[in-house]
């Protein structure tokens, strides 16, 4: 017989389910090699810098979390700073002992500007400044001078509005528990922008949303708690013509939309001071405790009424007996001198002082004793649930009449806290809070959640203590207070769409996503109906459509709960939301726009995952791995890649079971629409594989060295950044 | 270097590095008969010089192991190809199997193949 040729066909990639004997156009075997395009074997890719990212950053990761990547539409611009003086060796700015940083060129800054110090030897020029003096080269953060050091400063206000600008996000586990931020465009990392509290061993689950991001440690640290880090642009408690507040900068924050610590409301609109009053002491023979106590919570204010000009006194404690007296520091004068009368104003950033007193014109009110709450409102019309306000608390109003009301706060807030509420309802009745005031701190006030605004800010004393009132009476040089002729029905359910008697609006979670403009969370922690602080594993919650930090404790979904397994991941596409424990998947349709029309539209056992790391979102669905195969759910179907159309197993299952372990990461590639899988994140273990769907093929051993091959090495989780698959690669 | 993490990037794009590829165990259709080998046919891209006695290995009549060098094969070199290049790598002498399965390795370059072939011809013996 003549010789003959025969081809050895290989387009299909690797198979080591069936003998090699019965192959066809597979191949039995491949290592650093991959089958990109049909008919062509080649070797695979490699892992290398990402494009213009070469900085690394000094952390502790933990494997298999830990890396996002966000954009935004502000910069950071850097700067340096030269040495650092105490004022004996130049000229000021700079108080006697203060740090005096001196810039490498004219700064541009200005007091109150906000910048972020990293680079310092010393911890403790670190961190988030506030400029309060300058010239033209150096500026003072009020720090004590330590040594003569160079560092650099991050300009963080009055950011650049530029387009896209990415960040990523890079935790860093140790007793810091912080989150270093690169800038890409500068390739520079910025250590510890986001301090995320004092626990070790965080693993830090992240999501973005309408220009902030989030981080949350999913290993529920007692000392980390959930952070908000985004750019804030907003002028703020305008005054006059002139606001005096601008908030211009990056921000770290608490995402806890936590409610007011220390409102009070008190029936009357100012106080007279009893004439045994001192200069230290205000004295009032009708019993009125703010809730201010023997031991102030926080720095309360008394204002004097003008003689001339306003002048305050901070409140060292307060007895809550006949006469009641306020101690204060010392002012210039005795209270009684003033005559007029005071005002108490709560703790910076920690609610309202209102007053409100019945007057003698017709009005809408029923005469009745009523209570009050307050809340604070966040970006995103974010509101906290009501807090019963303290002091005098019931206030007699007189039936058929209006009320007159006065609102005093004292700032500043959180960058991220934009207003407040007050409600009403009967005393010692459950009913329903209803809105008597809506407060926001730039536009002022309105009686319903609808509708103009109007009034504007006043302040007393200090620039910080605020009062919103209707108007000024510039002839006499006072203020208009507010009239509520009738009150409006609105309840904070209603303004909400969740109850006043949630218990919280806060939770801890293991994973995240956000789909259908929701924020959803599974695996909390959370307080319970008890006042108990809980783990529920089998919990997935949600927030209200467009508010992304808040999670009412009935926005939930409890799927098989006691079922002994617990959510590990979610995933949202295509109005599906993937919700993942550790041996199930469970698809949840959540197309409609209310939870009454949610359904759980299948459950696969043997499908779910271990970490959120095991699952990734690809332009065309969401992959994930286990030990059983390597899913894809094109959000129609779920296809195991392990297998073929007909079912048929690809890859040796035995050796894919006993390889993929419980960390176990997974990557898309969505220029190559190639997954990376790679067995477990730890060094000593993993081995990686590559699925590419162009040609449905398998390859695995991915022939790079910087894929786990020294010990005590790990990696995070994959992320994408600017179309290209990263990762973070830790050496110990 | 200690508590460092660095960003990487996957970079899918073919990469100077070593890998291997192992076909099937190729038995020409019947596996009752002996076959005699003569050569193989590759149709390659190489960035460097290819040590075809390096580059092939293979086993035969089911065996799992792939003796490094593999009896018979050439010494010589494959031409560095930057387009498609056809090569044939004759067997010094041929070898007889019932089947075949051939390995091919590549070491610090850039390795395509497009086609593979295995020139042979049926003996009238029967596997025993």
């Amino acid at each position: 017989m003549p010789r003959k040729f025969q081809p050895i066909l290989f387009d299909g990639g690797l198979n080591t389910a069936k003998d090699p004997r019965d192959l066809t156009n597979q191949v039995s075997d491949v290592s650093g090699m991959q089958f990109t395009q049909s008919g062509i074997i080649e070797p695979d890719g490699t892992l290398v810098a990402p494009t213009g990212v070469t900085a690394t950053i000094s952390g502790k990761a933990v494997k298999g979390y830990g890396l996002f990547v966000f954009g935004s539409d502000w910069d950071m611009a850097i700067k340096s700073i030269t040495q650092v003086w105490n004022t004996g060796n130049g000229v000021p700015p700079g108080g006697a002992g203060d740090a005096r940083y001196e810039t490498s060129a004219a700064h541009g800054l200005a007091t109150g500007n906000r910048v972020f110090h990293y680079n310092f030897a010393t911890a403790a020029y670190n961190g988030y400044k506030e400029i309060v003096v300058i010239n033209a080269t150096a500026y003072d953060t009020a720090d004590t001078f330590v040594d003569n050091i160079t560092g650099n400063y991050l300009d963080i206000s009055k950011a650049v509005n530029t387009s896209n600008e990415k960040y990523i996000a890079s935790a860093d586990a140790d007793a810091d528990a912080e989150i270093d931020i690169m800038s890409v465009s500068d390739n520079a990392w910025f250590h510890g922008m986001i301090d995320v509290g004092t626990t070790t061993g965080m693993k830090a689950v992240f999501y973005y949303i309408d220009g902030a991001l989030r981080v949350c440690d999913a290993n529920f640290g007692s000392g980390n708690s959930r952070k908000w880090f985004g750019y804030i642009k907003e002028d703020i408690f305008k005054v006059g013509g002139s606001y005096v507040t601008s908030l211009d900068s990056w921000y770290s924050l608490d995402a806890d939309i936590a409610g007011p610590l220390y409102s009070f409301v008190s029936g009357y609109l100012d106080k007279v001071a009893d004439v045994a009053s001192t200069t230290t002491t205000i004295v009032d023979t009708e019993l009125e405790n703010y809730g201010i106590g023997a031991t102030p919570g926080g720095t309360y204010y008394a204002v004097g009424k003008p003689a001339g000009a306003y002048a305050y006194g901070t409140i060292s404690s307060a007895s809550a007996t006949t006469p009641w007296t306020i101690t204060t520091s010392v002012m210039a004068v005795e209270w009684e001198e003033y005559g007029n009368g005071y005002w108490i104003y709560p703790p910076a950033g920690g609610g309202f002082g209102l007053g409100i007193e019945s007057t003698v014109d017709d009005g809408g009110w029923t005469g009745a004793d009523y209570e009050f709450a307050s809340t604070l409102v966040y970006i995103g019309n974010q509101e906290s649930l009501p807090v019963v306000m303290s002091g005098t608390n019931t206030v007699t109003i007189t039936d058929a009449k209006t009320v007159e009301v006065m609102v005093n706060t004292t700032t500043p807030y959180p960058a991220n806290v934009i207003g407040g509420r007050i409600y009403y309802r009967e005393a010692d009745s459950s009913d329903d809070w209803k809105l008597l005031i809506d407060i926001d701190f730039r536009k002022g006030y309105r009686l319903h959640s609808y509708g103009a605004w109007t009034g504007q800010w006043a302040y007393r004393a200090d620039s910080t203590l605020m009062c919103l009132v209707e108007g000024l009476n510039q002839k006499a040089g006072t203020t208009v207070n507010m009239t509520i002729d009738t009150p409006s029905i609105e309840t904070f359910k209603s303004i909400n769409g969740f109850t006043q008697d949630e218990q919280s609006l806060s939770a801890k979670f293991k994973t995240v996503t956000v789909l259908n403009r929701r924020t959803w969370i599974a695996n909390v922690k959370i307080v319970n109906e008890s006042g108990i602080t809980v783990t529920l594993g089998d919990r997935i919650m949600y927030t209200p459509s467009n508010r992304f930090d808040t999670f009412p404790s009935s926005f939930n979904l409890d799927i098989l709960p006691g079922d002994g397994d617990e959510f590990t991941a979610l995933q949202g596409y295509n109005d599906r939301l993937l919700a993942f424990k550790s041996e199930t998947l469970y698809i949840i349709n959540v197309a409609q726009g209310e939870d009454t029309g949610w359904s759980l539209e299948s459950t696969h056992p043997y499908m779910g995952v271990e970490i959120p790391a095991a699952t990734f979102k690809t332009d065309i669905g969401i992959a994930w791995v286990n030990k059983n195969g390597c899913y894809f759910y094109d959000g129609k179907e779920i296809h195991n890649l392990i297998e073929d159309s007909d079912g048929n197993k690809i890859l040796n299952i035995a050796t894919w079971n006993s390889t993929i372990t419980a960390d176990a990461i997974i990557g898309y590639d969505p220029i190559r629409k190639q997954l990376l899988v790679l067995s477990d994140c730890d060094a000593t273990v993993g081995t990686t594989s590559i699925f590419d769907f162009a040609t449905k093929t398998w390859s695995h051993e991915v022939n790079d060295t910087d894929f786990l091959q020294y010990s005590g090495d790990l990696m995070t989780n994959f992320a994408i950044l600017n179309n290209e698959l990263i990762i973070g690669r830790y050496s110990d | 270097m200690a508590d460092l993490i660095i960003i990487k990037r996957w970079d899918g794009t073919p990469a100077l590095g070593s890998g291997d590829v192992t076909f099937k165990d190729e038995d020409f259709g019947n596996p009752n008969q002996i076959k005699r080998i003569y050569g193989f046919s590759v149709t390659y891209k190489a960035t460097v010089k290819v040590n075809m006695n390096a580059m092939l290995r293979y086993a035969l009549d089911g065996g799992t192991t792939f003796p490094n060098p593999s009896d018979y094969v050439p010494t010589t070199e494959l031409p560095v190809a930057a387009t498609w290049n056809m090569a044939y790598i004759a067997l010094t002498t041929p070898v007889s199997c019932q089947s075949i399965r051939v390995k091919l390795s590549c070491d610090s370059q850039i390795f395509r193949i497009n086609d593979f072939a295995i020139e042979y011809r049926p003996i009238h013996k029967e596997v025993t």
